[in-house]
C-alpha cells in the first residue's frame, strides 16, 4: 500500500482530537457539581480541565453555564463565544449566548453581515483552516505530478489530476476568501468585568470616560503590558481598559 | 508669423507727474485731506462685544470695545470685587469701502476671576474727541474650575503671609517636613461609610530643601481610601512657628471603609536634601548657592506620615439599614435632578432616548441611572454616563445620564425620573424625583417579558431568569485550540514550504525541458561531429596519413556546411559546392584535392605535402566560420 500524506494528516487530526476516558473524569466532576447546583466548583473544575488538558466545546459550554449560574455574564459571554468558535452550529451554545447577553443586557455583535458573508461563518474558523489545507494540497499533488513525472507520458493520470485540481479549487477559494475576511476575529475581545471602566491612558488613576457594560464585545487594537486600547462594537467610545477587565476571544 | 521691432531710445526723458504747478498741489493736499478727515466728519459710534459670557474661573473673557470714526483719549474701567480686568490692547484700522473712508478703534480688555460666580460688569467710560461716552453693562458668569478648590475649603495661601490653618508641631518634627490632612467641613466629626470627605493634603517641606516626589500620596491601612487627588499641586511659601516652608498641596476625597473611631494616616514617599545645620556656614537660602558656596546639604529618601492624634480622629458611621430604599445604590452626598428631557411621544416597543443631569456632591461613582416611575410596564437599557467634574477632587459636579426606555403598554401615564441617595448631613436616605411629566404612548401592547422590568433597570442586581439554559451535554466534545491553525505561524510555514516544493519541481520541470529539447541536442552532436573530425583531422596529420587525413578534413567541412546548406552531412560533394560557391573558394580547393586524393594514386611525396593541406584546410573552415 502506498503512503498518502492526506490520510496520514487526517489520522493525526483525529487522534489528536479524540476524548480520552482519562478527561471524562473531570468532564464528569464538573457536570455531577454543576447538577448539584454547586456552580462555583463546576466553574472552577471546567476552567482546570480547558488549562491542564485543552479547550472542548462542551467543556466551554459547560464552563459558560456554570458562570452563568454565578451571575458572572460577562465571563459567562466570552467562554460561549469561545465555544461557539468551535462549534459554530451548535444550537444550544447560540441558545444560552443570547440569554446571557439578554441577562446582562448587552446587544448582540453590532456588525450586520452582507449576504455573501454569511455562508463563510456556517463553518468555523478551524474548519475552514482544515478545508483550505486540504484544498491545497488537491491543487499541490497534481501540479507536482505534472511537474516530476509529466502527465503527456501518463493519461491515465490527466482525469484524477483534473478533478483533483478542481476540488481543490472549489476548498480553498471560499477558504481563503472566509479566513481573511474573518481575520478581524482576532482582534475581538470581550469585558469580564463587572463594573468595567474605559480610561483616558493606561494607567489606574486615568480619567475613566465611559463604563461600558459587562459582556460587551470590543475591538482590541492596541496594547500596553497589563493594558488594551480598545473601542466598543457598535459605539464611538475608545479607550483603555485593564487586561484583567477584558479578555481576547482567541486567547 | 510674429515680427520683433527694435525699439531705440529718442533721447527724450519720459514725463513724470510732478506738483510743482500750484493748481496740481492744491488739488493733491486736498485729496489727501479729505481721506483723512473723513472719519472725522461722521459720528462715533461704539460697540462693545463680551466673548464668551461664561468662562471657567482662572480663565478670562475677552471684553472687546470698538469705536469707529472716533479716538478714545482715555477709558476708565470699573473696578468689581472678585473681578479681574486687564488691558486695554488698542489696535487702529482704515478702512475705504466705496469711497467712504471709516476709522476704527479697538479696546480689548481680559475678564476673569479665581472666584466662580456671576458678576456684573458696570459701563466703561470713554473720552472720545473731548465727550463723555458709556458703553454698555454686560455680566460675565464665572463657573467653578476643575482645579478650584473643593466648596468649603480656602484655596493655598500663596502670599507668603503665615497660613491661619498652619498645624503645630513639636520640636524636631520638622527636619524633613511632615503632612497635614484638612477636611472641608471642619466642624463636623464624624463621617459615613462610602461618604467621599473633601481633603487638602499638604506637603510641608522646610524652605532651602530641594525635593522629589517618588510617588503619590497612598493612604495606610484598609480604612480609608483616597479619590480623585488633583493632578496640579499647588505650590506656596508659608510660615509656621516662625520657620518658613515650602508647601505643596493636592484636592483630594477620603473615603472611609468601615464603621470606627480613627484617624487616617497618609503618607508621601519623597527624596529631600536639606541643609545641614551643622554644616558651619550660614545658608543663604538659595539651595543652588548653598551648594555652590560649598555648604553641606543632607540628602535623605523620607516618607512624611500625616498627624494621626486625637484632634484628627474621625468617627466613622455605618449607613443605616432601616429606611433604605430598594434603588440606594450606594450613593452618598447632596444630589438633584438638573436638566431632564423626556419624549413626550411615544410608540410600544420602539426604544426612546432619555436624558437626565445629576447635579450635586458626593460619591458619583455609586450613584446609578435613575429609574422611570411609575414601576410598570417599561423595558430599561443601561446607558452611558458621563461626569464632569466641579472641583479637583470630582467631589462636586454633574453626572449626565444617557439611556433608552421602550415602553410596552400604551396610555397617556404621568412619568417621572427617580433615585435615592444617603445625605450625610441629616443622616437619612433622600430620594430625588425629576419633574412629572405626562407622556403619551400609541401603538400596540407588548407581551410582558419573562425578565421583571426591575432586573432590567438595575444591571448590577440583575436576577438570574427562571431557567433560560440549554441543557448541559452528558460527554465530552474533541479537544481543539481556539486559535485556528491558519492564523498560527505553522501554517505559514506550511505554504511556504509548499510554495518552495512547487517551485523546486517546476524548475526541475524547466531544467528537464531544456535537456530534452531536439534543436539543442541536434547543435550538440553537431559540435560533437565537428569535434571529432579536427581530432582525427590533427592525428593522421601527424601520423603522416594523408587518404585518412583527407578522409576527416572532408567530414569536418562536410560536418560544417550541412546546417548551412540543410543537406545531410555525408551528402555533400563537391558537385554541391562548386554549384553554389566560387571555384577559386578554399573550401572548393580543398574539396578538389580531397578528390585527387581520393580517386588517383596516392603521390609518393604526398606527406610533404600535408602543412601545405591543412593551411588549405584552416583557411575553408575560417571561410565557413
Amino acid at each position: 500500500m502506498r503512503f498518502s500524506p492526506v490520510l496520514f494528516l487526517l489520522l493525526l487530526l483525529l487522534l489528536g482530537t479524540a476524548p480520552s476516558p482519562l478527561r471524562a473524569t473531570s468532564f464528569d466532576e464538573a457536570n455531577a457539581a454543576f447538577a448539584s447546583g454547586d456552580y462555583a466548583k463546576a466553574a472552577a473544575t471546567s476552567q482546570e480541565l480547558i488549562v491542564s488538558q485543552g479547550s472542548s466545546a462542551a467543556r466551554l459550554y459547560h464552563l459558560g453555564n456554570a458562570q452563568f449560574k454565578l451571575g458572572q455574564f460577562g465571563p459567562a459571554i466570552l467562554s460561549y463565544e469561545r465555544a461557539a468558535l468551535l462549534a459554530p452550529r451548535d444550537r444550544d451554545i447560540q441558545t444560552n449566548l443570547k440569554a446571557a447577553r439578554q441577562a446582562a443586557s448587552t446587544p448582540a455583535s453590532a456588525t450586520a453581515l452582507t449576504w455573501w458573508r454569511m455562508p463563510l461563518g456556517w463553518l468555523s474558523l478551524r474548519e475552514w483552516s482544515f478545508l483550505t489545507v486540504s484544498g491545497l494540497l488537491l491543487v499541490t499533488l497534481p501540479l507536482l505530478t505534472w511537474a516530476i513525472a509529466g502527465l503527456a507520458r501518463r493519461p491515465w493520470l490527466r482525469p484524477a489530476a483534473q478533478a483533483s485540481l478542481t476540488c481543490g479549487l472549489i476548498l480553498t477559494v471560499p477558504g481563503i476568501l472566509a479566513l481573511t475576511t474573518r481575520s478581524r476575529e482576532k482582534t475581538i475581545g470581550i469585558i469580564t468585568a463587572e463594573k468595567p471602566s474605559l480610561r483616558l491612558s493606561p494607567f489606574p488613576e486615568a480619567t475613566a470616560t465611559d463604563s461600558p457594560g459587562t459582556g460587551r464585545r470590543v475591538i482590541l487594537t492596541d496594547s500596553r503590558p497589563g493594558w488594551y486600547y480598545l473601542s466598543i462594537e457598535g459605539s464611538t467610545a475608545t479607550g483603555w481598559m485593564p487586561a484583567t477587565e477584558v479578555s481576547p476571544l482567541f486567547p | 508669423m510674429v515680427t520683433t521691432r527694435n525699439i531705440r531710445s529718442t533721447g527724450v526723458p519720459p514725463v513724470r507727474p510732478t506738483f510743482h504747478s500750484p493748481p496740481g498741489f492744491l488739488l493733491g493736499l486736498l485729496l489727501l485731506l479729505s481721506y483723512f478727515a473723513t472719519p472725522l466728519l461722521h459720528a462715533a459710534e461704539v460697540t462693545t462685544t463680551l466673548q464668551p459670557t461664561s468662562v471657567p474661573a482662572g480663565e478670562g473673557a475677552t471684553l472687546t470695545i470698538t469705536v469707529t470714526n472716533g479716538t478714545p483719549t482715555a477709558a476708565n474701567k470699573p473696578e468689581v470685587p472678585d473681578l479681574i480686568i486687564q488691558g486695554p490692547n488698542q489696535g487702529r484700522q482704515f478702512s475705504n469701502i466705496n469711497g467712504v473712508v471709516s476709522s476704527t478703534v479697538t479696546l480689548s480688555y481680559a475678564i476673569g476671576s479665581m472666584t466662580a460666580g456671576e458678576y456684573n460688569i458696570p459701563p466703561f467710560t470713554l473720552v472720545i474727541d473731548g465727550a463723555e461716552v458709556k458703553t454698555e453693562s454686560f455680566t460675565v458668569k464665572v463657573t467653578p474650575s476643575a482645579n478650584q478648590a473643593p466648596a468649603g475649603m480656602a484655596p493655598g495661601n500663596s502670599s507668603g503671609n503665615p497660613s491661619p490653618s498652619g498645624p503645630t508641631l513639636a520640636a524636631g518634627e520638622t527636619d524633613f517636613g511632615f503632612l497635614t490632612i484638612e477636611f472641608a467641613d471642619k466642624t463636623r466629626k464624624h463621617a459615613w461609610v462610602g461618604e467621599i470627605a473633601p481633603v487638602r493634603i499638604r506637603a510641608w517641606i522646610p524652605d532651602g530643601a530641594r525635593a522629589n516626589l517618588n510617588a503619590r500620596i497612598q493612604p495606610e491601612g484598609s480604612s480609608f481610601t483616597l479619590h480623585n487627588l488633583s493632578e496640579r499641586p499647588q505650590e506656596s511659601r508659608e510660615q509656621n512657628n516662625g520657620k518658613n516652608y515650602h508647601v505643596v498641596s493636592w484636592y483630594g476625597g477620603l473615603s472611609a471603609l468601615k464603621g470606627g473611631r480613627y484617624a487616617p494616616d497618609l503618607t508621601l514617599k519623597l527624596n529631600i536634601a536639606v541643609p545641614d545645620p551643622k554644616g558651619g556656614r550660614q545658608s543663604t537660602g538659595d539651595p543652588f548657592m548653598d551648594q555652590f558656596l560649598g555648604r553641606r546639604m543632607i540628602q535623605k529618601e523620607v516618607t512624611l506620615h500625616s498627624k494621626t492624634d486625637d484632634s484628627t480622629k474621625l468617627e466613622i458611621r455605618s449607613l443605616p439599614t432601616e429606611g433604605r430604599p430598594d434603588n440606594f445604590a450606594g450613593a452618598v452626598g447632596k444630589f438633584a435632578f438638573g436638566r431632564t428631557t423626556l419624549p413626550t411621544t411615544w410608540k410600544t416597543g420602539e426604544p426612546q432616548q432619555i436624558l437626565t443631569e445629576v447635579t450635586g456632591s458626593g460619591n458619583f461613582t455609586l450613584l446609578k441611572q435613575p429609574e422611570l416611575l411609575p414601576a410598570g410596564p417599561w423595558k430599561t437599557y443601561p446607558g452611558q454616563n458621563q461626569f464632569a467634574a466641579g472641583d479637583a477632587a470630582a467631589f462636586s459636579g454633574t453626572t449626565t445620564f444617557r439611556f433608552s426606555q421602550v415602553a410596552r403598554q400604551a396610555g397617556n401615564p404621568t412619568v417621572h425620573l427617580s433615585f435615592s441617595y444617603f445625605d450625610p448631613e441629616s443622616g437619612t436616605y433622600q430620594t430625588a424625583d425629576s419633574p412629572p411629566q405626562s407622556i403619551q404612548i400609541t401603538g400596540a401592547d407588548l407581551a410582558p417579558e419573562p425578565e421583571p422590568a426591575a432586573a432590567a433597570a438595575q444591571p448590577d442586581k440583575i436576577k438570574e431568569p427562571e431557567n433560560p439554559l440549554a441543557p448541559q451535554r452528558t460527554r465530552d466534545s474533541a479537544t481543539a485550540s481556539l486559535t485556528p491553525w491558519a492564523y498560527t505561524s505553522g501554517f505559514r510555514r506550511f505554504l511556504t514550504g509548499l510554495s518552495l516544493l512547487l517551485l523546486a519541481a517546476f524548475s526541475w520541470r524547466g531544467f528537464q525541458h531544456i535537456r530534452q529539447n531536439p534543436a539543442r541536442l541536434a547543435r550538440a552532436a553537431h559540435a560533437q561531429a565537428l569535434r571529432t573530425a579536427l581530432s582525427e583531422v590533427d592525428t593522421y596529420a601527424g601520423r603522416g596519413d594523408v587518404p585518412r587525413f583527407f578522409a576527416a578534413a572532408r567530414r569536418a567541412l562536410q560536418v560544417r556546411l550541412a546546417p548551412r546548406y540543410q543537406l545531410p552531412a555525408h551528402a555533400i560533394s563537391l558537385a554541391d559546392l562548386t554549384a553554389r560557391l566560387s571555384g577559386d573558394s578554399p573550401v572548393v580547393q580543398f574539396f578538389r584535392e580531397a578528390d585527387l586524393v581520393e580517386f588517383s594514386r596516392p603521390d609518393p611525396n604526398a606527406p610533404q605535402n600535408l602543412p601545405n593541406w591543412r593551411a588549405l584546410l584552416n583557411r575553408a573552415m575560417n571561410a565557413l566560420t
